[in-house]
């Protein structure tokens, strides 16, 4: 028995060797792609043509669709800086998801609602519609009041009552950027593919400073937990995605802000209410049903437009999103997966989703198992505390490396965080995150994937923010 | 054997070290490095900016002006370049940026780039020249229209419609089939720039889009010539009202809808025609076209627009319908007693967004006579589909207690039925 457990522990450590080296090697040559591309993208931005577009009647009209639910506290501000986009032509549809505080009344009494009638064309089906909200003074803003049921049926809602050819979502307590708009669609516009859907950047709003729903001040929050995921969406969004854009192969744009080509999310059926990450899920349909139709298309993302969010500044909440978001890339890898190493989907079938699969999905998993087996391996005399000290270690620097050179990558290519101050509090916590921080995150990831495993697939209601930025205190 | 992996996971480990602490001095270095350049640049613009408004203002020559040519990639340089384009944003000193330009070398320079390998380099040079409006450099962008990269294409077409001279147009709509037909640059893109000719431009496109064989040209060209609303177009649009091309008739309406207000019916009833178009969005063009034209004869395709079956069009003949006709309350009334309920809903929609339905209820003040029957009649209808609110409204706040007086039966009439 005994001999059993050795063997079985030798393997299983041989196979975390080979597993930890092969994931750094994606990490490193998706560090490369993306330090080469994001490198020209920024060349490339001196000579866009975003600026004529704003003018310009050629550039398409788009729908910002903004579903809330109880977000009294922020939904003026998140009204306001859509409204205050540089876009030539665009309407802002909120969707009150049947909220039980005074969001509904705060938007009426602010921009001066009335009770309006509208043909409701059910296309993508939803829950009854309880009224139409407009006003003459702000003829581009909608609100619609309906049924509380959930983000992707309010998606769904604000689909059937957009009139553009395009749609942007954008979630409740986020800010855009004054440009972001345009430059998500200026690439959508210059394709000579079909630019079926388009991401931006999400950045922490936590510690902005904000004036009449636009971010005037750029500054780091006091709260640790903040901090680590600014670094860590830096790392996500600056590589990351960069990388597999690359290769046409995201799959995860983020829903606080990406756009959408209206014809081909209807066609796909629009978002589906039983998925916790509706986002991640229509992006994966929309993969497998353009590849299906054998049509030209693309699914790109700009690390350039900036939707500012506010992040969770608890850990109970942190946990909650992240377990969600585990849960849904779970759930989507699940439901596609007939297309995985299926010839018929080419490199989505081949690359994408074992991507997804092999490496997001089952790395915490593993990962916490390595910790096991290292204990066991100890135990059993396998292992000298050197060699293990030096793995750790190991493990531990490339962390490390990997977030520096995000830090880097920032400074290299956006360089939003202006202070020096900025600059040294970034690369502090890209070291320090890698000492419990992303453990914790494992660990959660792993609890999202017991709960897929016991049938708890339900959305956890995440609160974020912990303060309300300073800026909106004063509106 | 744990000896040698140890060994390695040493030399790893020194290895991942050395590079984080060059990613980590890196970082720092391009922090310090920017804040310099752009210290050292925005001193320069500031000085630059103001001697050079000084010394045109005192009236002198581009000539005397040569001195400031600096090296390229100088930090001066930069900044005089930053400076000359500020210029060319200020009306009263246009001239002398684009002239100056010229003279300091930036044009030579950036004309070199364009022979550079890198495309980013020369796409970078050509949207420059572009900016700097440098009409010497149309020759040698065109070229450029050949080139078979697609990331060059657009930009060069921009540069070229932001020069504006006919030679740059004339080389773009050369080649504007081959750039669509290489699928090297997107509509849109094209269209936008071509916007940037003017007006000016309108008997090149005519003349361009008479002679283009493919659609997609042509329906550009329409497109462009429909922004620009050229009245001198219009013979071009109605030639293609016939095409095979379901977009290139769309455009050619949408052309027709911008700029043909003075038509004589006889034409109108061309586009009338469209109405029965198998395209919906050809009949979604011509149903606006007809709202701007008013054209009262189309009276009755547009009412049977009403009940198409593509909710677009059935609100721009609803639209065109309140916009042309004395006769839209019978029409709407006819619609609102039909069965089918989407027909009804886009009506009672556009009554209320055209305002039209304050006329119904300004209607209702002299009791008696068809055009109080027929405005009673919809109103009840509305209300019965849910879109009182106007009524609800006026009810709550309307001046004249007639009116009130009415609309409060039709509600009462509505809740007993």
């Amino acid at each position: 028995m005994r001999a059993f457990a050795v063997s079985l522990v030798i393997g299983f450590n041989y196979f975390i060797l080979f597993y930890y080296g092969f994931v750094n090697l994606i990490y490193t040559a998706l560090l490369l792609v993306s330090t080469v591309v994001i490198l020209r993208y920024i060349r490339k931005i001196r000579y866009s043509p975003f600026k004529d577009f704003i003018t310009s009647p050629e550039t398409p009209p788009v729908s910002i669709l903004v579903p809330a639910y109880n977000e009294e506290r922020v939904i003026v501000r998140t009204v306001g800086s859509t409204l205050a986009v540089n876009y030539p032509f665009f309407e802002v549809v909120v969707i009150n998801d049947g909220s039980t505080d005074a969001t509904l009344d705060t938007l009426i009494r602010t921009f001066h609602l009335r009770k309006v009638d509208r043909a409701y064309r059910n296309v993508l089906k939803t829950t009854p519609i309880r009224g139409f909200y407009y006003s003459p003074d702000v003829p581009n803003l909608l609100v619609v009041d309906k049924e509380n049921s959930g983000k992707a049926d309010s998606l769904n809602c604000g689909i059937n009552v957009s009139r553009s050819p395009y749609f942007c979502t954008v979630d409740a307590d986020s800010v855009l950027e004054d440009n972001a708009l345009i430059k998500l669609m200026t690439p959508t516009v210059e394709s000579p593919v079909p630019v079926v859907a388009c991401g931006g950047v999400i950045r922490a709003l936590n510690g902005i400073h904000m004036e009449d729903g636009a971010v005037r001040r750029i500054d780091l929050p006091r709260s640790s937990l903040a901090m680590f995921q600014i670094v860590e969406y830096l790392r996500a969004f600056l590589f990351g995605r960069v990388g597999l854009d690359a290769m046409n192969g995201i799959l995860i744009l983020s829903g606080a802000f990406s756009l959408f080509r209206k014809e081909s999310v209807v066609e796909a059926g629009g978002y589906r209410p039983k998925n916790v990450t509706e986002d991640m899920e229509l992006i994966t349909r929309l993969h497998r049903r353009a590849i299906e139709g054998k049509a030209p298309y693309a699914i790109k993302f700009i690390s350039d437009p900036v939707c500012w969010t506010e992040v969770p500044e608890s850990l109970k909440m942190l946990g909650r999103q992240r377990r969600r978001w585990h849960l849904g890339l779970m759930q989507s890898i699940v439901q596609n997966r007939s297309a995985l190493f299926n010839p018929r989907y080419g490199k989505f079938g081949w690359v994408v989703l074992p991507y997804y699969l092999f490496i997001e999905l089952l790395s915490p998993v593993v990962e916490l198992i390595g910790y096991v087996a290292v204990v066991l391996s100890y135990l059993f005399g396998l292992l000298s505390v050197e060699f293990m000290l030096l793995f750790f270690a190991l493990a531990v620097l490339y962390g490390i490396f990997l977030s520096t050179a995000s830090v880097f990558l920032e400074e290299v290519t956006y360089r939003r965080y202006p202070r020096w101050s900025h600059l040294f509090r970034l690369l502090f916590y890209g070291v320090i995150e890698n000492f419990g921080y992303r453990q914790i995150n494992s660990f959660w990831r792993c609890q999202a994937f017991l709960k897929y495993l016991v049938g708890m697939r339900k959305w956890e209601y995440v609160e974020k923010g912990k303060n309300v930025p300073r800026g909106a205190r004063r509106s | 054997m744990f000896a040698d992996l140890d060994r390695i996971l040493l030399v790893s480990l020194a290895f991942l070290l050395l590079v984080i602490l060059t990613v980590l001095g890196a970082t720092i270095y391009r922090r310090a490095a920017a804040l310099r350049r752009y210290r050292i640049l925005d001193r320069n613009r500031e000085r630059y900016g103001k001697r050079f408004r000084e010394l045109i203002d005192e009236g002198k020559s581009v000539e005397e002006l040569s001195a400031f040519a600096f090296p390229s990639h100088s930090a001066e340089w930069h900044a005089v370049e930053h400076v000359l384009f500020g210029l060319l944003a200020d009306r009263g000193y246009e001239s002398a940026g684009v002239a100056l330009f010229d003279k300091l070398g930036y044009r030579s320079y950036y004309e070199r780039k364009l022979e550079n390998r890198n495309i980013i380099v020369k796409s970078s040079a050509a949207e420059k020249l572009g900016r700097m409006r440098c009409e010497a450099s149309t020759g040698k962008l065109v070229p450029l229209l050949d080139e078979r990269n697609g990331e060059i294409a657009p930009v060069t077409v921009r540069a070229l419609s932001k020069i504006g001279t006919r030679e740059a147009l004339e080389a773009v709509l050369d080649r504007l089939p081959d750039l669509y037909s290489r699928s090297f640059v997107s509509r849109k893109s094209i269209e936008s720039s071509l916007r940037n000719f003017g007006p000016a431009a309108v008997p090149d496109l005519v003349r361009y889009g008479d002679q283009y064989v493919d659609p997609v040209s042509r329906a550009s060209v329409l497109e462009v010539l429909g922004v620009l609303g050229a009245p001198e177009a219009l013979p071009f649009a109605f030639r293609n009202l016939g095409d095979g091309d379901s977009d290139v008739r769309a455009k050619a309406l949408k052309l027709i809808g911008a700029a043909g207000g003075g038509l004589p019916p006889g034409e109108k009833d061309k586009v009338a025609a469209l109405l029965d178009d198998p395209v919906w969005f050809v009949r979604l063009q011509a149903a606006k076209a007809l709202g701007t034209l008013r054209h009262g004869k189309a009276e009755p395709v547009l009412a049977k627009r009403l009940m198409d079956a593509n909710w677009q069009v059935r609100n721009a003949a609803a639209t065109a319908l309140v916009l042309t006709s004395d006769n839209a309350i019978g029409i709407f009334l006819d619609t609102l007693g039909a069965s089918d309920r989407y027909a009804k809903e886009s009506v009672c929609e556009e009554i209320q967004k055209t305002d039209f339905v304050y006329r119904l209820i300004d209607n209702l003040v002299s009791p008696g006579g068809e055009t109080y029957g027929k405005s009673r009649e919809i109103l009840k209808i509305m209300a019965s589909l849910g879109y009182g609110t106007p009524l609800r409204e006026y009810l709550e706040s309307g001046a004249d207690d007639r009116v009130r007086r009415e609309l409060t039966l039709i509600v009462q009439e509505r809740a007993a039925s």
